[in-house]
């Protein structure tokens, strides 16, 4: 008897469970549609390569890493729009310029509170843009603020306050410039601080004031929860945001994890999101069905550098047959596997300033290098299938390259086998860590090198192209280089329309590309990727997790 | 005794005075300074010479050491040039989880190796001394990255018994109890592959040191009085065998702070290591020779416990 009653309760168990399995796995069939309105709550992780410093104060940070983690906490007063114009308003209500553009008026929204409950007023904007000037502020955001009238004389402990800066009323603040700009908007630090926290505290302190490190008082749609230093941020949902009822997520939580583990990771679920994918992991992620992932050209690229100084590179045509002879697609191609695009140009794809005209600038033609070469006197006159320098004596050229990018390493003697094939004899130098390589290509102690740029949504090239910026690294001194960058930013006709500052930056573009100082190389494509689950998401030159999108992303109920 | 160990803490002094001379000098050797390699664009490029100034990067070499040595001794170590945090903040906040790793990783290796390697020296030439020996072998080729890859492959990946990355589980919120169970949950991974190489070569040295061991006269004695066989293991082959452990304890001691940077990256555990090579990569001084100071100290005072430890343990031994 014992037995079979045995039997009958194992029969009934196992089809229990298999009617229990059953149900689980339909269970996984229905979380695979999307769902239709957003819905509050849900957890979304994030990852990052390298721990946040613990910087969380907008002024101070100058770890990417920080920026990261305190990106949702701290709102700007405005904000780029998928078309690269600043116009999208955010604390900022609305704003004009005089007629002059030398004074700003910024209208601040009523609504907008600090997480602390308390106003976001016009005092905090002043605050903000004094602290930065001071003469101890230690950060590195002084030249945001150095084109307000009257902010140097602050920085140089001449003068107590700031005379460019007017409060109108507790939401209007008046910003004179010492002079109009048509980026003064782009350049303008505009992420305030709250004053009342900082009052008092001596700005040297700051950036190690308990609010900086341990409990940030910020704007933003999320405020911070936890802070676990070198491992991990969690925020939490603003419930006063003044944007109704988003965000939609509880947590956002920001782990450090090894780029090593990422890819795992992100395919078990203990991470969603994932960025800065490298091209050679493009296809793995893309066959993870539960996993969406987008690319959009990187706003920067890789370029070989010429010192135009060196009397060995002087010769604009000997500059312009190398650019010809580097087959540029076969290594966006061949190293990006296709993920990545040739450039011409110190522009983005999806800037309104990038010069259509440049797109199929110096297409891949060794004859025509070979030929250019000629023209400058280079000939290989002892048929060493090597070419002489003009006097007729042996000519070679080295090539440096840093370590810390892999894709930039393989390129380099890839290049140097390019160029061997027009008669160039390139010696490629032993790879150096990014910091000693730098500093080689700083002292001067390279002819041609390898390295990268990132750009910002606003155009302007000063700060790298003008003679007189300390990173010039090729000494590319043009007069007219000058003129036109500073023309695209200062004269009247640029500040009032965008379209002939285009135009500007479009003589401007086509003069380089003919002098010739940088081979532009490639722009690798910024590929990321995400779970599916994470509803709301969407892509475009910022990425997929810029602050202002993050408001709209939501997660099913039923995958909370 | 008394002035053994004071004559030993004397000489400390100089050496780590030494010490700080020879990296301070290997550190001006590197091309490039805290700054150099920071190119950001949207960053004026006077800022950097600013810091420089500032933090006293453009006056000589030499008046730098004392700069630095004479904060030192004052007890102020400095303030990373790279984040203008105070060291002693940025040591505190990982050390505690270096010295938590390392622990583990010592305990992992002592109650692992010294038992196979007891068993292995009981039964040597047999299966199972085969077996661990080469065992041992590929633990002591195993880079502790691949070491480290494998085990989160095996243990976090294909089945879920293990995190892989931090010391404690995000937005949690445990404490208490929970707390360090979690935390023994996150370190299980890390600790074993902090400890492979470790136990392999200690279960090779004490395989071989009980075979030697077993071999004495007075082993032969002890059986020939009659003693039990695990008698005579305990009281007379393991003691005599374990010495020279001893002295590997002590010394081990010493190198709990040095962190293991591969196996801290990997499983994105913040301890002294990662911090360590960081601030070699970014030419960060203050924080490289505060570091390296901590870890000089710590081998020096674990080389003399060490000797000290021997001297108790072996009544051969005396110092005066």
């Amino acid at each position: 008897m014992k037995r079979k009653s045995f039997l009958i309760a194992m029969i009934f168990v196992l089809s229990l469970s298999a009617f229990l399995a059953a149900c689980g796995q339909q269970a996984d069939h229905s979380s695979g549609e999307s769902a239709g309105e957003p819905v509050p709550g849900g957890t979304v992780t994030l990852s990052m390569f390298s721990a946040p410093k613990g910087v969380f104060n907008p002024i101070f940070y100058e770890d990417q890493y920080d920026w990261y983690a305190m990106d949702y906490a701290f709102d700007d007063l405005w904000a780029y729009d998928d078309k690269l114009q600043l116009n999208v308003p955010i604390l900022a209500e609305k704003w004009e310029f005089s007629d002059d553009g030398k004074v700003l008026t910024i209208h601040l929204r009523k609504n907008a509170k600090w997480h602390d409950g308390e106003p976001i007023t016009a005092d905090d904007l002043i605050f903000t843009w004094e602290t930065i000037a001071d003469p101890d502020y230690s950060g590195p955001r002084y030249y945001m603020v150095e084109m307000i009238k009257g902010a140097q004389e602050k920085h140089e402990g001449k003068a107590k306050t700031i005379s460019g800066l007017t409060k109108v009323d507790d939401h209007t603040v008046k910003v004179e410039f010492e002079h109009a700009q048509a980026n003064a908007l782009d350049n303008l630090w505009d992420h305030p601080i709250p004053k009342h926290v900082y009052e008092g505290v001596p700005v040297k302190e700051m950036p190690n004031h308990e609010a900086t490190k341990k409990n940030p008082i910020g704007s933003g749609p999320f405020k911070f929860k936890e802070i676990k230093p070198n491992e991990y941020v969690v925020l939490e949902k603003n419930p006063d945001y003044y944007v109704e009822g988003k965000p939609y997520l509880d947590q956002i939580i920001w782990k450090v994890i090894s780029q090593d583990v990422a890819i795992a990771a992100l395919q078990n679920g203990e991470i969603d999101f994932l960025s800065n994918i490298s091209p050679a992991e493009f296809e793995t992620i893309e066959a993870m069905e539960h996993i969406e992932i987008k690319e959009t050209q990187y706003f920067g690229y890789q370029y070989l550098g010429f010192k135009v100084n060196n009397p060995k590179l002087k010769d604009k045509k000997l500059r312009q047959a190398i650019t010809y002879g580097i087959n540029r697609q076969a290594l966006v191609d061949g190293l990006l596997k296709g993920h990545g695009s040739v450039l011409n140009q110190h522009m983005p794809k999806a800037s309104w300033a990038y010069n259509e005209k440049l797109e199929d600038a110096y297409p891949y033609d060794p004859d025509k290098a070979k030929q250019l070469l000629e023209e400058a006197g280079y000939k290989d006159t002892n048929g060493d299938g090597f070419v002489e320098d003009p006097k007729g004596k042996p000519f070679s050229l080295r090539l440096d390259y840093p370590t810390g990018d892999e894709i930039r390493e393989k390129s380099a003697p890839i290049i140097a086998e390019d160029l061997k094939k027009i008669g160039l004899k390139v010696e490629v130098a032993k790879p150096r860590e990014f910091a000693a390589h730098a500093d080689a290509v700083e002292k001067d102690k390279v002819e041609m090198w390898l390295m990268g740029w990132s750009l910002t949504p606003d155009p302007d090239p000063s700060g790298i192209w003008l003679s007189t910026d300390p990173w010039n690294y090729p000494h590319w001194k043009n007069k007219k280089s000058d003129q036109l960058i500073r023309d695209a930013v200062r004269s009247p006709e640029a500040i009032r329309d965008q379209n002939k500052r285009k135009e500007i930056y479009a003589e401007w573009t086509e003069l380089v590309s003919e002098e010739a100082p940088y081979v532009f190389l490639y722009s690798q494509n910024l590929i990321e990727a995400w779970n599916k689950r994470v509803q709301g998401v969407t892509f475009d030159w910022r990425g997929a997790i810029e602050h202002y999108k993050v408001t709209d992303w939501w997660i099913p109920k039923d995958q909370q | 005794m008394t002035t053994y160990i004071l004559r030993r803490l004397l000489v400390m002094i100089p050496v780590l005075f030494t010490i700080s001379v020879i990296l301070f000098t290997m550190i001006q050797f590197a091309p490039g300074d805290a700054f150099t390699g920071q190119l950001d664009p949207n960053v004026d490029a006077r800022y950097y010479e600013e810091m420089r100034q500032r933090f006293g990067l453009d006056k000589s070499p030499v008046e730098q050491y004392f700069l630095w040595a004479g904060n030192f001794v004052k007890g102020e170590l400095g303030i990373s040039f790279r984040h203008k945090i105070p060291v002693s903040e940025m040591i505190s906040g990982r050390i505690g989880n270096t010295f938590f790793l390392a622990v583990c990783a010592l305990i992992l290796t002592y109650v692992l190796a010294i038992p196979l390697g007891i068993y292995s020296a009981q039964h040597p030439y047999g299966k199972v001394d085969y077996t661990l020996t080469g065992a041992a072998f590929v633990g002591l080729s195993m880079p502790s990255f691949f070491a480290g890859i494998l085990l989160i492959y095996l243990f976090a990946f294909k089945v879920r018994w293990f995190p892989f990355s931090g010391t404690v589980t995000a937005g949690a919120g445990y404490e208490g109890i929970a707390l360090w169970l979690d935390k023994l949950h996150h370190v299980v991974l890390p600790a074993l592959t902090l400890a492979i190489i470790n136990i392999a070569s200690y279960m090779r040295y004490t395989r071989a040191s009980v075979l030697e061991a077993k071999q004495q006269d007075y082993v032969r004695t002890a059986f020939a009085k009659g003693v039990p066989a695990p008698l005579v293991l305990r009281r007379h082959v393991l003691r005599n065998a374990l010495l020279p452990l001893v002295t590997l304890f002590g010394l081990d001691l010493g190198l709990l702070f040095s962190g293991a940077v591969i196996t801290e990256t990997i499983f994105s555990w913040p301890g002294l290591g990662q911090l360590l090579f960081e601030a070699v990569v970014n030419r960060d001084y203050p924080i490289l020779m505060a570091t390296t100071m901590l870890i000089s100290v710590c081998v020096l005072v674990g080389n003399l416990v060490a000797d000290i430890l021997y001297g108790v343990v072996d009544p051969r031994i005396r110092y005066d």
